[in-house]
This record gives C-alpha cells, structure tokens and sequence, in this order.
C-alpha cells in the first residue's frame, strides 16, 4: 500500500459512493488508475466491504441489542458464531480474543417479543454458557457515518 | 411508533443490493429487479430522502493501516456523570461507535487504538473519574459482517 492507495481511502472516507472520476480529479490521476487501484485494494483485502447506512427506524425496527456471550468452556467458540450466523436479524458477529466475554453479537431489534426469543434461541446453544444483554433505541445500521473519520487523516 | 416508511418489494431489493455493496452500479441493480436504471435512481432518491439511507460506510482492514481490531469498551456508571464522561471519551478515542443504552453496561463505545497502551490509558483515565462503576474492555478478533440476515420487508406506512 502506496501514498496513492491511502488518498484513494480517505478519498472514499469522505463519501464512499462518489464516483472514480471526482476522486481521479480531486488527486491528479486518470479514472482508470484509481479504478485499478480500488479493485487491488479490494482483492488485498484492504477494503472490506461498502455498505449503506440505513436507519431501521424507518423499516420498522425500534433499536438494536449487543449479546455478549461466555461460550461453554469445553465448547469451541465457532460453535457458537456459526450458529449465531444463521440466526435472522444478528448482522455482526464479532471473536472476542481478551475480555470478560467470549463472543460480541450485534442484532436489530423489532420488539421485546423478537429480542427474546433471540436471546432464548442463543442460550439454548449447547456451545453458550451464558449471555447478557445491552439494548440501544439507536437504529442506525451498520454503523454511523463516524466509522469512516477514522481513516480520515 | 410510526416512524416507518412505505417501501415495496423493489425498494427492499434495491435495499439488499446496496448493503452487500453501497457502490453497485445502478445498471446491475436495474438488471435484478428488472427495472430501468432511471427507476432505480429515482427510487434510492427517494429512499435517502426519506431518510431510509443516510450514508454509506466502507469497511477497511485496520490492521493495515496500523491500527489493531476494534475494542468495544463498556461502561457502567452513576447517570449524573454521563455526560461527562460522554465529552471525555468523544475527545481522547477514536470512537466508531458509541451508544448510550440500558442493560448491562450504561455506555457501549466501539473504538479502534494503535495498541494496547493507548487502550488501557484510556481504560485508566476513564476509571478515574467520579461515579464509574464498572469499565470493560473487549478487544475484537475481525468482526464478520452478516448483513445478509438483515430482515427487510415491505411496509405499508
């Protein structure tokens, strides 16, 4: 990773939608260069993923809920995330490698009805030992515009 | 709580596209939903300005840019001092996240640090302060977006 590559970054920090050919403008190169250079990045794994931001609100959800898990101790903790996995409405599912839990879920929550049974569904894992719950009104999904400051220089 | 806005089974489609990749082109969203590419914009016109999408993120391997992994640092305290804290914790960490929420922790921050120094010196500089009951930090392996289980349906407003 070059000079160039971290413009391009902190180009798309600023608005992760614009188009090559105003960030090509903005840092004096051709459209073409910074095209090749955001397909490296992405194939590098440098650049993760793009996503909207969308405020559940408007969709019908009233706030979000962090499981924090402790996994069985004879139990490995894949166990745990696979199936956090296929569960409906947990869109991040984050190791928790030093901590006083084992395991971070992130889940959109309609209603108390869905939060429990949710809740209900990852304490019946034989892999989960226990879980405990924070609960937001923030609906903002994934995460809020402040995430990309960070690559902001 | 009606804050909800009337979306169809295109919008939710264009939805579902632009969450896997906020950079798709409208020419290959067009293509799935078998609509024309001028349908599409003016429709994620509308869906912005109702406030249904309000931005857009780019996930970025923070490893490689000399950062490690998140830590989400959860807090525990006395009400009075929240907004303090809150000030405190704005200014001395990059914060990517933060929440103010109810249940095990009074305040949960999602933030990235350089290394595991500058984490606990501001685990320590929060601890000092007056009323904190509890900080835990959590230090993430790389997260693993599931977007796709997202449950979307369309409304009737």
């Amino acid at each position: 990773m070059d000079e160039l590559d971290l413009k391009i970054i902190n180009a798309l920090a600023k608005d992760v939608q614009r188009s090559f050919l105003s960030i090509a403008k903005e840092i004096g190169v051709s459209s073409k260069t910074v095209q090749i250079r955001y397909k490296k990045l992405e194939e590098e794994g440098i650049i993760l993923l793009s996503c909207i931001i969308v405020d559940l609100s408007k969709l019908g959800y009233q706030g979000k809920a962090y499981l924090m898990i402790t996994n069985a101790a004879n139990r490995n903790k894949t166990e745990t995330m696979d199936a956090l996995k296929q569960m409906e409405n947990v869109f991040t599912i984050v190791e928790i490698i030093a901590g006083d839990i084992d395991v971070l879920a992130l889940a959109a929550v309609k209603d108390f009805t869905s939060i429990v049974n949710l809740v209900n569904e990852v304490r019946k894992l034989p892999s989960v030992d226990n879980v405990e719950v924070t609960f937001t009104n923030d609906t903002t999904f994934p995460v809020g515009k402040e995430f990309n400051a960070v690559f902001r220089t | 709580m009606n804050n909800t806005v009337e979306i169809d089974e295109i919008d939710v489609k264009i939805l579902r596209e632009l969450i896997k990749d906020a950079r798709a082109k409208l020419k290959d969203i067009a293509k799935k939903c078998d609509v024309s590419s001028t349908t599409i914009m003016n429709r994620i016109k509308r869906l912005k300005t109702t406030g249904v999408i309000t931005g857009a993120v780019q996930y970025i391997d923070m490893s490689r840019l000399g950062y490690m992994q998140p830590a989400t640092i959860g807090i525990s305290l006395n009400y009075s001092q929240e907004s303090q804290v809150v000030k405190l914790i704005r200014e001395r960490a990059k914060v990517i996240m933060f929440d103010q929420s109810v249940g095990k922790n009074d305040l949960s921050i999602f933030c990235v640090a350089k290394n595991i120094k500058e984490l606990d010196d501001l685990k320590q500089l929060i601890k000092k302060q007056p009323q904190i009951r509890r900080v835990t930090i959590n230090l993430w392996s790389t997260p693993y977006p599931n977007f796709a289980k997202l449950d979307i349906q369309p409304t009737r407003a």
